[in-house]
């Protein structure tokens, strides 16, 4: 046969059967659940301990959390499904006090000395009504710790273009948070502080051919109030952030291989100065019918904060944060999860690996704040659905 | 277009190995290529990254919740 | 347990049949009465036996070369019909219905070249303008069927209104055209026979299907034996002559719509079907008028005939 400068006729002919509806219907994930399905995860959080010669004062010992993770999505009649999600984890471990510079001028890690445990409760119902090409979701959320209160609600929407090829899509959300921090005896530290944080998106969604698709959007963030670390001994910040950003994510199957490659990409950037990348890839093989091995590798980089300094002084008017998220850094994260998934049910595992360093930054960082985070996140989970 | 199609056959069908898979409903309908494939495990990583990190946000309108850990 | 069921019916000139496991006697009967309604909507609709059809409103619009808005489910078949077209180089065309008016099927008598020549000038998918959502016809005289892939997309169309229904394990056949609704409930596939070509009653191949469909065409369906000679019920447009070649195609794909054009246009294609059939890269099988078989699924011809 003659090579013509069609593309794969298999391809073009699936993309235009994908706009009738009832191929369309099936084909697109995005139709009211017809099952319920009920799931959970359990997912360990790690950190590595800090080197004992990044510490100044205390313990070495950082973060560990413990998560398990409930869903169920179920149809409430053919045009409605509802979402409800609820999670519950424990803390414990050392938290970060401050940055001081030692003897010889580095920056030093103080910890607090005890070790801090706390407890999260996360619930949040969304209900989603499916139209014959689009969809509208509500939501509500409420999370709660001990020194820590949100509630939020949001609204998302999309729809289908004529040709059911083009799924345009946005939401917004707002939340609302109270912060009543422990009083340890002989710090000062606020008692109640208020924020809220006002999110929004549009993205839109495209079908490239039966077996790729792409979605870009733009969103953008106005946080209010006390944005600032409580626990922190000299952490002061504006109390408005402003943030922008882009993101670019694409599925795209290879049936040679059988294989699923996903990329995703963001762009943020906020008024405090802060520019970040988000690469990731995710490599879905297929194995066997049933089973899925799907590796994951994530690079992440940002700049640094206006305001940040490399050690709290009290010497300082203004801004001032030693925090390491406003620190300069870059960050890799190797995932390797692994799905079996019957009809009827799903089982899923999943380990990760990530590791920050200001050498990894995009930029050269000068000096590295001591207390960047490595951690490893395992989760084990099931769904079952009927 | 006249198929034979054996019904009687097909219901005493000898066992085979066949796995029980959902319906084929085209490729980008496959669990694999979900734009989230995991959401409960997302919910988990997502937060995890924006509490680590100094960046947040995304094509979604994201939770509440402190995530200082 | 499931409780099986199968009801046939009548639908688009050919016997339906629809097989599937429902919860109980009654929520299955229901779902095959909607299965049932929904491949006649199809057919009220776009039946060219009808007069108060779209297709009947849309060739009254041709006859005097006019125009019309279609609604958004016609629109996607008029892109898809605009798609095959392009990919088939122009065989696969919905105005070439027009061709029955020189070959009558039932009388078996062969058209003389000037009754064809006289037809030709009014076939062509390119000589009409298709703007979503309009369409507009700039010569008198053509006419649209959409024959060719409407009961393929039918069956597609079935299995939809059978998966809204709860039904998960079934399969619908319209005329031959099968689609699976989802494998036996113990996970088995469902098997089907493809009737050999020359050889009444007997099956050519077996093919198991847990999912997807399979369409099926040949020049057994329809043809006239003159001197010797075969003339099959596929015409090429651009000439006006049954294409010679292959005699029967299946082809396995997802949905039932494209394993349909995928049998159609490989006929089309005469000698080259076979190549065009391998780059697909689905599962296909076919015999030529010297009783040759191919394609990736003739492992599963009967070994009486292989």
């Amino acid at each position: 046969m003659t090579k013509t400068k069609k593309c794969n006729p298999l391809a073009a002919l699936t993309t235009a059967a994908l706009a009738l509806p009832a191929i369309s219907h099936l084909a697109h994930a995005d139709t009211a659940p017809v099952k319920t399905e009920l799931g959970y995860r359990y997912s360990q959080y790690q950190e590595d301990d800090i080197d004992d010669n990044k510490i100044l004062i205390g313990s070495p010992q950082r973060y560990e959390v413990d998560n398990h993770a409930f869903r169920l999505v179920t149809p409430l009649n053919a045009q409605l499904g509802l979402t409800v999600d609820g999670s519950y984890e424990t803390m414990s471990g050392a938290s970060a006090y401050g940055v001081a510079a030692d003897a010889q001028g580095e920056p030093k890690m103080i910890m607090t000395g005890a070790s801090i445990d706390d407890k999260r409760t996360d619930v949040s119902a969304s209900v989603r009504h499916y139209r014959e090409a689009g969809s509208v979701a509500f939501a509500l959320g409420y999370s709660g710790e001990n020194d820590y209160t949100a509630f939020n609600g949001s609204i998302e929407a999309e729809q289908q273009s004529a040709d059911r090829l083009t799924t345009y899509s946005g939401g917004i959300g707002y939340s609302s948070d109270e912060l009543e921090p422990e009083q340890t005896p002989g710090i000062n530290r606020p008692t109640s502080e208020d924020k809220s944080a006002l999110n929004a998106f549009i993205a839109l969604t495209q079908v490239m051919n039966a077996g790729w698709q792409l979605q870009g959007g733009l969103f953008t963030g106005m946080h209010d109030g006390f944005l600032a670390d409580a626990y922190k001994a000299r952490d002061i910040r504006p109390d408005q952030r402003q943030l922008f950003g882009v993101m670019a994510r694409s599925r795209n199957f290879m049936p040679s291989l059988k294989a699923a490659l996903h990329t995703d990409y963001r762009y943020y950037n906020d008024d405090w100065g802060i520019q970040s990348h988000t690469l990731e890839f995710a490599w879905h093989q297929s194995l066997t019918q049933q089973l899925r091995l799907v590796p994951l590798l994530r690079y992440y980089s940002q700049s640094q904060a206006d305001f940040y300094v490399d050690s709290d002084s009290i010497n300082n008017s203004g801004y001032q944060s030693s925090d390491y998220r406003m620190s300069p850094f870059g960050a890799i994260t190797y995932g390797l999860g692994i799905v079996y998934e019957e009809a009827a049910y799903r089982l899923v595992a999943n380990v990760e690996r990530y590791d920050s360093d200001g050498d990894m930054a995009l930029e050269s960082v000068d000096q590295e704040n001591p207390a960047l985070v490595n951690y490893n996140l395992m989760s084990v989970g099931v769904d079952y659905r009927f | 277009m006249k198929l034979l199609l054996l019904p009687c056959v097909l219901l005493l069908a000898a066992c085979s190995s066949a796995p029980v898979q959902p319906w084929e409903r085209g490729n980008l309908a496959r669990p694999d290529m979900a734009w989230d494939t995991d959401p409960l495990h997302s919910a988990m990583r997502d937060h995890v990254n924006v509490s680590k990190e100094g960046s947040s946000g995304g094509l979604n309108t994201g939770g509440g919740g402190c995530g200082c850990y | 347990m499931p409780h099986f069921l199968s009801h046939a019916f009548r639908a688009m000139g050919s016997p339906c049949c629809i097989h599937l496991y429902a919860e109980s006697p009654a929520h299955g009967a229901e779902a095959a009465q909607k299965i049932e309604a929904e491949v006649l909507r199809l057919e009220q609709k776009y039946s060219r036996y009808r007069d108060d059809s779209l297709t009947a409103a849309i060739n009254r619009a041709a006859l005097e070369a006019g125009s019309i808005e279609v609604d958004s489910e016609t629109a996607a078949l008029l892109d898809y019909a605009h798609t095959a077209w392009l990919q088939s180089d122009g065989l696969f065309d919905i105005t070439s219905g027009l061709l029955r008016r020189a070959w009558n099927f039932r009388t078996g008598k062969i058209p003389s070249q000037k009754e064809i020549d006289l037809l030709l000038p009014h076939i062509g998918w390119g000589k009409l303008t298709w703007h979503n959502p309009k369409l507009s016809f700039t010569r008198r005289g053509m006419e649209l069927d959409f024959g060719g892939y409407v009961k393929e997309y039918g069956a597609d169309c079935a299995a939809a209104v059978a998966l809204q229904q709860g039904i998960q394990h079934g399969l619908i056949e319209l005329g031959g055209d099968i689609r699976v609704i989802g494998p036996h409930p113990d996970g088995r596939p469902w098997s089907v026979g493809i009737r050999h070509p020359r050889i009444a009653g007997q099956v050519l191949a077996q093919i198991d299907l847990a999912s997807g469909a399979i369409a099926s065409s040949g020049d057994y369906e329809r043809c006239i034996e003159h001197n010797g000679q075969r003339y099959g019920h596929v015409l090429n447009p651009h000439t006006g002559w049954p294409v010679q070649g292959l005699i029967s195609v299946s082809v396995v794909a997802d949905h039932c719509l494209l394993a349909g054009s995928a049998t159609t246009i490989a006929l089309l294609r005469g000698d080259t079907g076979t190549d065009w059939l391998d780059s697909l890269v689905l599962p296909w099988l076919a015999m030529d008028m010297h009783g040759t078989v191919y394609g990736t699924l003739a492992h599963s011809v009967s070994s009486a005939d292989a």
